[in-house]
């Protein structure tokens, strides 16, 4: 019984020390925050981020609070999170929210498509006008 | 009210591409040096028009603002419009060069209505208001009608979208109708020459 009162103590410093890793977007960044419990932080912890291919695309360490931004410009990515003394973490995250850069990219080249024409639309009457003359 | 490249038949196609070319060959020679800029002008608004969207139910239809354009340009409307649509259709996919003779007569073609109510002489204000409710109401629904006859003309396949394209178009009707009564009473306070200068 003593055994495994002592065993179960064991295991719950086991759980205090398991590395929890979120993430969450809003389009713009991609936000990673990284702690052991909620009152100890992953401070200093070597975040890296894979695309679907393993390839990695940033690699940043977490602040005081534990947080680390990242550009969001692709939606499936794998987080991980290393912290010291062997401590490391794994997630794999689907983001909910549009990537807006590529949706900016997408207006900024619709606005100017449409500077274009209304340049274009003014030209030919202009050509008209000396046509007309 | 923009019909796409591929959809109608080639009869269709060359019957709005001739009666089309027709009457913008006659705006052209009709049409003064003076007026072109006043002509530009209402082009660029009938070419951004189509880029304010109205969600109806599906679907989402847009703006189009023949009635008013019509209304001030009398049949210079055609030159207007044509040049709009061949832009659209060439940079946003808005219709198509084949279409363009068809979609210039179902846009232009009521626009001109616009004009001949425009030109109704009315005793009050009340009535002049309403009048001009009916410049920007009775285009649009004329164009969603030629629309939708189109497509109907176009086959039996094309039936329901006919139907669904008229009906998609009844708010936008309604709220043209308010613009253009709104529009209308504003450059008559403002810049009433503009509402004379071509006739």
């Amino acid at each position: 019984m003593k055994i495994i009162t002592l065993l179960l103590i064991c295991l719950s410093f086991l759980q205090a020390h398991k590395l929890y890793l979120m993430a969450d977007d809003d389009g713009d960044k991609l936000y990673v925050k990284s702690y052991f419990t909620k009152s100890s932080m992953c401070q200093d912890c070597k975040v890296n981020i894979y695309d679907t291919n393993n390839k990695l695309l940033y690699t940043q360490n977490t602040d005081k609070k534990g947080r680390v931004t990242f550009p969001y410009t692709h939606k499936e990515v794998n987080i991980e999170v290393i912290a010291s003394m062997g401590h490391k973490n794994q997630i794999s995250y689907e983001g909910e929210n549009e990537i807006k850069a590529e949706q900016k990219v997408e207006e900024n080249e619709s606005y100017t498509k449409i500077l274009f024409s209304l340049l274009i639309i003014f030209s030919i009457f202009f050509l008209l006008k000396l046509v007309k003359k | 009210m923009h019909i796409s490249e591929g959809v109608l038949k080639p009869e269709i196609l060359i019957a709005g591409a001739v009666v089309s070319t027709i009457a913008v060959a006659i705006a052209l020679k009709k049409l003064k040096n003076e007026e072109i800029p006043l002509v530009a002008v209402f082009s660029a608004l009938f070419f951004l028009a189509s880029f304010i969207h109205i969600p109806a139910g599906p679907t989402s239809v847009h703006l189009v603002l023949n009635g008013i354009i019509g209304a001030i340009l009398n049949i210079r409307v055609f030159i207007s419009i044509v040049v709009a649509l061949l832009l659209q259709g060439l940079l946003f996919g808005y219709g198509g060069i084949s279409t363009l003779g068809i979609n210039t007569f179902n846009l232009a073609l009521p626009a001109l209505i616009g004009y001949f109510i425009f030109k109704i002489p009315v005793k009050n204000d009340l009535m002049k208001k309403i009048k001009y409710f009916f410049v920007g109401f009775l285009p649009v629904s004329l164009s969603a009608i030629f629309l939708s006859t189109t497509l109907a003309l176009n086959g039996e396949a094309f039936l329901v979208a006919a139907k669904i394209s008229l009906l998609s178009h009844i708010p936008v009707m309604f709220i043209e109708g308010i613009i253009t009564m709104f529009a209308l009473i504003f450059l008559e306070k403002v810049y009433p020459k503009i509402l004379k200068e071509i006739k």
